[in-house]
């Protein structure tokens, strides 16, 4: 009865007023196309885009591997993929894989990330992406696939209405 | 603690309990549908605006579109923050006072947002990132924070309205809870009190009290078995008293009627005794033994009238003005016991009582004295404003510490081995119904018997020295 008590008081209290609270998610965040090519750097550990000049798959992929410009390392900008690697579109019985002139193997989850995303933005409708190397060929992979990645556990509020 | 009191706690801590809860309850739930909504319009507005940007045309956006993106977000609250990688832009906050938990959240790829004190403005802040799509499911980041910031004046007012009526309602079913108690331990107590009444009544002697029975619930159960109780009760006693009444009048028929006989019998024995002397032997014993057993059957008889005069009370004091000294030197002399006394009568005691009546009480205790005790049987009269004392001591053994408490019971005989004596067995119980005729206001006379410390008995009378011409009734 007593532990009731205080109980119910403590809650009147600590519910009073408007309090400070920890961080609540609520919907996903608002998402949209992007007109300009695009490759896609590091910062941090997430995806960054980059616009590039430039038509074709094999030339943006060609701006991938070189790296981020002068400016962009400036701004926080960083890549995995190795520049020495040259990466190159094909058809395989009908399906579009990237060839890289290494073990895809060897390469970092984000460079491969870094890779599948420049693909997919690059072409309209591409679906999953294959990497393939002189003698691998790894899964079908998806652009910042969340069904491939955890989602971060936050607490969980009301989904806000789009 | 009382009936009233503990119905009052019981209904104070209900109400307490049950308006704590729910307005607990309410409240806390109005307070949360206030700020979910707040939250809700805040984050609407936020992707709202947001969306305006797409499709994204360049990466990073144009310092225009940031610039129009703030002015447009920082119009839906009090401040508004753009960040991408090094740039910013911002109106009415600073982007250093955002959170770093906040930050780091808006990269999950949700709206998130959080309550902050701004120094005294709570305030909340939505944040998200824009992500780009290709549209097959394909999702990533683009970089562009942005934050909103919104102040919960308006909230916090309604939420302290809100706590101000959950007190306000509390404070008033306290009150009606209060008065609720107070009615119904009205309800419960009268009936209670009543009953006290009727109980203090029946048990001072008033058989005739009952209680008024109302409804039907226990209470009144109760009033009415104390009612049948009553009733019973009263019966049997007066069923009782009239039995006794029936006894003392039987003794008092029979005594009248002894009265005629015994007075025909009186003169006869008194012929006898005249002729006593001339009869022989036997026949002269047994005239003059039927002559004294005729004599103290006689004045047994005039004593049974006597008492039962005092229990159906038409005995009636004849008071007068009188010198004790006087009264009781005639009581003395009248029965020939003046050279057997000690007499102490100081002279100059006036008193107003009745003179019959002390001369039967001084002549019964002189006549117990002399016929139990030892000479010297000594008379003593005192006096003092209030009361008039009359000590009869004799010097003989003393009574019994058994037989003090009864010496002044009817037909009771201290010495149980002598069956027969010259008194009829009434005479201390006559002089002590005498002495309580006597009575002045509550003050009552009283007759007591003791045993003095040098042995011997000593009997005490006490009169109102001006007495009241009250007779006892009964």
């Amino acid at each position: 009865m007593k532990r009731a008590v205080v109980g119910c008081v403590l809650l009147l209290v600590t519910a009073c007023g408007v309090r400070p609270s920890g961080v609540i998610a609520g919907g996903a965040a608002p998402e949209g196309p992007i007109l300009a090519p695009v490759v896609f750097f590091l910062v941090g550990d997430s995806l960054a885009p980059a616009v590039r000049r430039s038509e074709g798959v094999d030339s943006l992929l060609g701006w991938l591997t070189a790296g981020p410009t002068m400016r962009e390392r400036q701004e926080g900008l960083r890549s995995e993929v190795p520049s020495g690697v040259t990466l190159r579109e094909e058809v395989r019985d009908g399906r579009r894989v990237i060839t890289a002139s290494v073990d895809p193997r060897t390469l970092s989850p984000l460079a491969l990330e870094q890779i599948v995303c420049t693909v997919a933005f690059a072409v309209d409708g591409a679906g999953p992406v294959i990497i393939a190397g002189e003698s691998v060929t790894l899964p079908p992979r998806w652009c910042g696939d969340q069904r491939s990645r955890p989602a971060e556990e936050l607490p969980t509020g009301r989904v806000a209405p789009r | 603690m009382g009936l009233r009191t503990r119905l009052l706690l019981a209904f104070a801590a209900l109400a307490v309990v049950t308006t704590t809860i729910t307005a607990g309850v309410l409240y806390w739930r109005a307070r949360s549908a206030v700020l979910q909504a707040t939250q809700d319009a805040a984050a609407t507005a936020l992707t709202d605006r947001v969306k305006t940007l797409l499709p994204l045309s360049s990466v990073p956006p144009r310092r225009a579109d940031l610039e129009e993106l703030v002015e447009g977000l920082s119009d839906r609250g009090s401040g508004a923050v753009v960040l991408f990688r090094g740039q910013q832009a911002s109106s009415g906050m600073h982007p250093q006072s955002l959170p770093a938990e906040l930050r780091s959240a808006v990269r999950s790829g949700r709206v998130v947002w959080q309550r902050v004190m701004w120094g005294d403005t709570p305030t909340l802040l939505v944040g998200t990132e824009l992500r780009i799509g290709t549209g097959m499911g394909d999702s990533v980041p683009s970089g562009l924070e942005v934050y909103l910031a919104r102040d919960l004046l308006a909230e916090r007012d309604s939420i302290e309205e809100l706590t101000w009526w959950a007190g306000a309602v509390g404070a008033g079913s306290l009150g009606l809870a209060a008065a609720l108690a107070w009615v119904a331990a009205r309800g419960v107590l009268r009936p209670v009190r009543e009953l006290r009444h009727a109980a203090r009544r029946l048990g001072e002697g008033d058989l005739s009290a009952r209680v008024t029975v109302r409804g039907a619930d226990e209470l009144a159960e109760v009033g009415r078995t104390f009612n049948a109780t009553a009733q019973v009760l009263e019966h049997q006693v007066n069923e009782l008293r009239r039995m006794e009444a029936d006894a003392r009048r039987f003794v008092a028929d029979v005594s009248h009627e002894l009265r005629t006989p015994l007075a025909a019998m009186t003169a006869v024995t008194d012929v006898l005794d005249e002729e006593a002397g001339d009869l022989p032997g036997d026949a002269g014993r047994a005239a003059r033994l039927v002559s004294s057993e005729t004599a103290n059957l006689t004045r047994l008889v005039n004593d049974l009238i006597e008492v039962t005069r005092f229990d159906s009370g038409s005995a009636a004091l004849a008071l007068d003005d009188v010198d004790v000294a006087a009264i009781i030197r005639a009581c003395l002399r009248s029965r020939g016991w003046l050279d057997q006394v000690e007499a102490d009568l100081p002279e100059g005691i006036t008193a107003r009582l009745d003179p019959r009546r002390l001369d039967v009480i001084v002549a019964n205790l002189v006549g117990n004295a002399l016929r139990h005790g030892e000479p010297p049987v000594t008379v003593r009269l005192t006096a003092d404003e209030a009361w008039v004392m009359v000590d009869v001591e004799d010097s003989g053994p003393g009574m019994d510490d058994a037989v003090l408490p009864h010496v002044f019971d009817r037909f009771f005989k201290a010495d149980t081995a002598r069956s027969r004596s010259q008194g009829s067995g009434l005479g201390l119980a006559i002089a002590w119904e005498n002495a309580r005729l006597h009575r002045k206001g509550d003050r009552v006379g009283t007759l007591t018997a003791a045993n003095r410390p040098g042995g011997g008995a000593v009997f005490t009378l006490a009169l109102p020295r001006y007495g009241e011409g009250t007779g006892e009734k009964r």
